[in-house]
């Protein structure tokens, strides 16, 4: 037997027959025992009595012409034309001379952004003068500076210098570097980072285990193929070969073959 | 026609609502409309606000009626709905600040008669106010207004279960509310 509480969600429905035929013969054979479910049905009908007869607004007579006046007056006003839609944008001919003007600027503005973005990229290929001074005062610690920053990197590592002033710059810094402890381990640092860049270019997935191999190891990773390219006296010896007068960027050095 | 023409363009849509069908639409409907902004909203300006945006709407929106669809019906759906996002943004627990009861006066002329009714209507109108804007609307569709189950279920674009929930946990809200006071009365 079902119990009041199941039969609760169905009264105010029963008492306004709302319910399908066969719920409501149930709650109908409910109530007819349970006198409680009964008077809540009833209090149900009593209250949907007095809801229904709750008294309708006044509605002023002036008020209601007034809002209709109002109604038909806001229809017969121009609405303001959605700027969304693709072909307002032709509409009036005045406003498409000016419509015209603006997207000329902003295709001007768009290239003069474009231009300015890649600006840093073009001087790869320019002779750019930041590698040159830097061997020539054999600047090894802003030069190892200079190829850890995002900004410089490219730069230093492209921009061709004379192979005399490779030359010469290299045999400086292994001269020195033999004794001072400083100047070695710039030296090291130089070449890691050049290598993690050229690696980071070609072969990126290998690139940290072999940074790993070079970093544990010193300035030089012998034991490992591909690093052997960053060994500075092989640097030397590729820089020796080359014939005077000619010019070669870092990049390229790192790459040559011995 | 070409075939073209016959594939990719559409025969112009005949024209629902005419200017002039539109105004007597207004005529016929207005009085309705308020009544039933005002039952939901409780204050002239809100109400008159509401309707008149309803209207406005559906004229706008002309274009997009099917011949033979129940304009009066229409307008009491986008009414309502605007009405309960009017309730949802304002809170409708701060309504009863803003609903004016003196508009609901009773027809009943007798003074004793009349000053009970305002206290229990009164205390009805404070009832409704603290539903839900969506239980209020069905409620009061459906009570007062008169609409089936599945003409309510229509205006407020819901399905008929759902109607028949938001009435019952109404129905209930307000009867317990309500409950001492016709006990106290009796």
């Amino acid at each position: 037997m079902q119990t009041c509480r199941e039969f609760e969600a169905l009264l105010s429905s029963y008492a306004k027959e709302e319910l399908h035929v066969l719920q409501s013969e149930r709650v109908a054979a409910h109530i007819a025992r349970c006198e409680h479910c009964r008077r809540e049905v009833e209090t149900y009908r009593q209250l949907a009595d007095r809801i229904r007869n709750l008294p309708a607004p006044e509605l002023p007579e002036h008020a209601v012409q007034e809002f209709a006046r109002a109604v038909l007056r806001q229809i017969a006003e121009p609405q303001p034309r959605r700027r969304s839609r693709a072909f307002d944008f032709f509409s009036s001919p005045a406003q498409q001379r000016w419509r015209y003007g603006l997207a000329g600027l902003a295709v001007l503005a768009f290239t003069l952004a474009v231009g300015l973005w890649y600006a840093p990229l073009e001087q790869k290929s320019r002779p750019a003068t930041l590698l040159a001074p830097l061997l020539q005062a054999r600047a090894w610690d802003q030069l190892y500076e200079g190829l850890l920053k995002k900004e410089t990197r490219a730069l230093l590592l492209h921009e061709p210098v004379p192979t005399e002033l490779a030359k010469t710059a290299l045999l400086d810094l292994l001269e020195k570097g033999a004794h001072d402890k400083r100047i070695r381990t710039g030296l090291r640092q130089l070449f890691v980072s050049v290598a993690t860049h050229e690696l980071a270019l070609h072969e990126a997935s290998r690139s940290a285990k072999i940074l790993g191999v070079i970093t544990a190891r010193g300035y030089r990773p012998a034991s490992h193929k591909r690093s052997r390219g960053y060994d500075p006296e092989k640097l030397l010896r590729k820089v020796q070969k080359l014939p005077a007068g000619t010019e070669i960027t870092l990049a390229e050095l790192v790459k040559s073959k011995d | 026609m070409s075939l073209f023409n016959s594939l990719f363009r559409a025969e112009p849509r005949e024209q629902v609502l005419t200017e002039r069908a539109f105004s007597e639409l207004v005529e016929r409907q207005q009085r309705p409309l308020l009544s039933l902004a005002l039952r939901l909203i409780g204050n002239w300006e809100d109400a008159k606000d509401l309707a008149q945006t309803a209207f406005v709407r559906m004229w706008q929106h002309r274009q997009r009626l099917e011949a033979g669809c129940d304009l009066a019906h229409y307008l009491r759906r986008v009414l309502v709905n605007l009405c309960i996002d009017h309730l949802r943004r304002r809170g409708h627990h701060a309504l009863h600040l803003a609903f004016d009861e003196t508009l609901f006066v009773p027809a009943d002329s007798n003074p004793q008669h009349q000053l009970e009714d305002n206290e229990t209507q009164n205390r009805l109108w404070q009832c409704l106010n603290a539903l839900p804007p969506k239980q209020k609307a069905t409620l009061i569709l459906r009570e007062v207004e008169g609409y089936s189950v599945a003409e309510t279920a229509e205006i407020l674009s819901c399905s008929q279960n759902s109607v028949l929930g938001n009435l019952h946990l109404a129905r209930k809200k307000v009867k317990e509310k309500m409950q001492p006071w016709l006990a106290a009365q009796e």
